[in-house]
């Protein structure tokens, strides 16, 4: 019985040894689309196992501020990005990506544009103003000149900018502010959507952690947002360059 | 307690040291909150017009929704246990059923039936009446997670009641109602104060169902948990406070509660 227990405890022990690196990337719901689009090949050149966790960007600079074991970080905007300075896990920062802002109604809806967004009784979903995404709608609606009377007509305040967009397409909301990028094929179908002619311009940054325990493959993962191949699948995806 | 000669009390030490390790699992959570506040910045939170909000929210949705609960759970698990009927084991099961869901399973759930286009909801919605992002929703959404707990409490106790106790009520010409109200009751009180305590907590905690179905807004449906969420994003000094005054508004009825119906 003893053998047996010696004898698995030092299989088990073996086989830790033979795991490959890991990276853990947190990154902005935004960015799972594309970084998924990524990460073949980035293990495959760099022997490594990518882990990602995607979550609205506050989440994120949240848990990095606790101590969550993060090597690179993904934020979609400076804020966010800058909480995670502040924690002191993070010294420099970069911006590899834009996105632009969309106005979403569900496809038989009757909005045919921001101006109608404080029409009395209808139904506005945004991400909560502690949301990057939330932050730039509502800085839009406000350069928009609507920002008072489509406030008066919000009714919920998603966690992220999926909520939003599941809320539009079951048509349970009338009306929705999310990134371009967040029109996927899955939805594109159930959407009427409108590009917001704004001057707010999501931006996305990127960090490698400083006490990361592989800086090495974090700086790569940095340099391949940066890089041609990088910034090709971003554009793919519908996002800006920096 | 040890029923073994020469190891007095062996098992009784075993079980309660585990004991005493399970309650410091519990324990510690707490006291770990109770360290990171300051009295100043409860009082503060206790001022902020956010936090009443969703307070006042949090006790009105939570005790509505008990109210529903026992209106409707009562009779359905009065009906489960007592009655018969084809196709029993499948209700059971789904009463069981949002206890086993996520939450936010059951908002979507929830949404299918009641929402603008839901098989209920857009007859409901013709006539004027829509559930989603309003606190009527998040009563709903509330009463949807947290009946079962009193169901199934209440079901199990009315199984257990003595059915000569009743019996002999019958014979001496007591009506229905009347051997409900006089035998039934009284014998199935511990387990009415048990389940009403269970169901008011898990509503008063709910989240994934509530901010599914009925949304997150300030004042109509953003309840204790909701707001939890939303400043432990921005400012997490602020969530703590806001569980620490959850958990003491939550301790002190829930002990009141279970104090005045299991009194005999």
């Amino acid at each position: 019985m003893r053998a047996t227990l010696l004898l698995t405890i030092s299989l088990m022990a073996a086989c830790r040894g033979e795991q490959p690196r890991e990276l853990r990337v947190a990154a902005a719901m935004s960015l799972r689309g594309v970084f998924t689009g990524l990460e073949a090949g980035f293990e495959a050149r760099h022997g490594v196992d990518v882990v990602f966790n995607f979550a609205g960007s506050q989440i994120l600079a949240g848990q990095i501020a606790e101590g969550a074991p993060v090597d690179v970080f993904a934020a979609a905007d400076e804020p966010q990005m800058r909480r995670a300075i502040t924690s002191g896990r993070v010294k420099d920062a970069s911006v590899f990506a834009h996105n632009r802002l969309v106005l979403i109604t569900p496809v038989d809806g009757s909005v045919s544009g921001p101006a109608e967004l404080g029409r009395p009784g209808l139904r506005l979903v945004l991400a909560g103003p502690g949301v990057p995404a939330g932050a730039y709608a509502r800085q839009a609606l406000l350069e928009l000149g609507v920002s008072q009377a489509a406030l008066a007509n919000l009714v919920s305040n998603e966690e992220n900018v999926r909520g939003v967009i599941g809320k539009v397409s079951a048509g349970e909301a009338d009306a929705g502010v999310v990134y371009a990028t967040d029109v996927t094929a899955a939805v594109v179908d159930k959407l009427k959507v409108m590009p917001l002619t704004v001057t707010v311009q999501p931006r996305y940054e990127v960090a490698a952690l400083v006490d990361s325990p592989e800086p090495a493959l974090a700086a790569a993962f940095v340099a391949e947002l940066h890089g041609a191949d990088g910034q090709a699948l971003l554009q793919q995806h519908g996002f800006l360059s920096p | 307690m040890s029923l073994r000669p020469g190891r007095p009390g062996q098992a009784h030490l075993v079980l309660t040291l585990l004991g005493g390790a399970a309650l410091v699992f519990f324990a510690l959570p707490l006291v770990g909150l109770v360290s990171r506040a300051t009295p100043a910045g409860l009082w503060r939170q206790l001022g902020s017009p956010t936090v009443q909000a969703a307070l006042w929210l949090s006790l009105e949705v939570s005790l509505v929704s008990l109210g529903l609960c026992l209106l409707l759970g009562f009779p359905l698990a009065f009906v489960l246990a007592r009655v018969a009927f084809p196709g029993r084991a499948l209700a059971r099961g789904l009463v069981s059923l949002p206890m086993v869901l996520p939450p936010v399973v059951g908002g979507i759930a929830l949404l299918s039936a009641f929402g603008r286009k839901g098989l209920l909801g857009a007859a409901l919605a013709k006539v004027g009446v829509v559930l989603p992002f309003t606190t009527a929703g998040a009563v709903v959404a509330v009463t949807f997670v947290s009946m079962p707990f009193l169901v199934m409490t209440l079901e199990a106790a009315f199984a257990s009641v003595d059915p000569r106790l009743e019996q002999a009520a019958a014979t001496l010409g007591a009506s229905r109602w009347r051997i409900l109200r006089t035998v039934t009751l009284p014998a199935i009180r511990p387990a009415l104060a048990a389940g009403l305590a269970l169901c008011w907590a898990r509503g008063l905690g709910e989240f994934g169902a509530t901010i599914t179905f009925a949304g997150n807004l300030e004042g109509r449906t953003q309840t204790m948990p909701l707001a939890v969420y939303d400043a432990l994003q921005t400012d997490p000094e602020a969530a703590i406070t806001l569980v620490l005054v959850l958990l003491a508004v939550s301790l002190t009825l829930l002990m009141a509660l279970r104090g005045r119906i299991s009194r005999r």
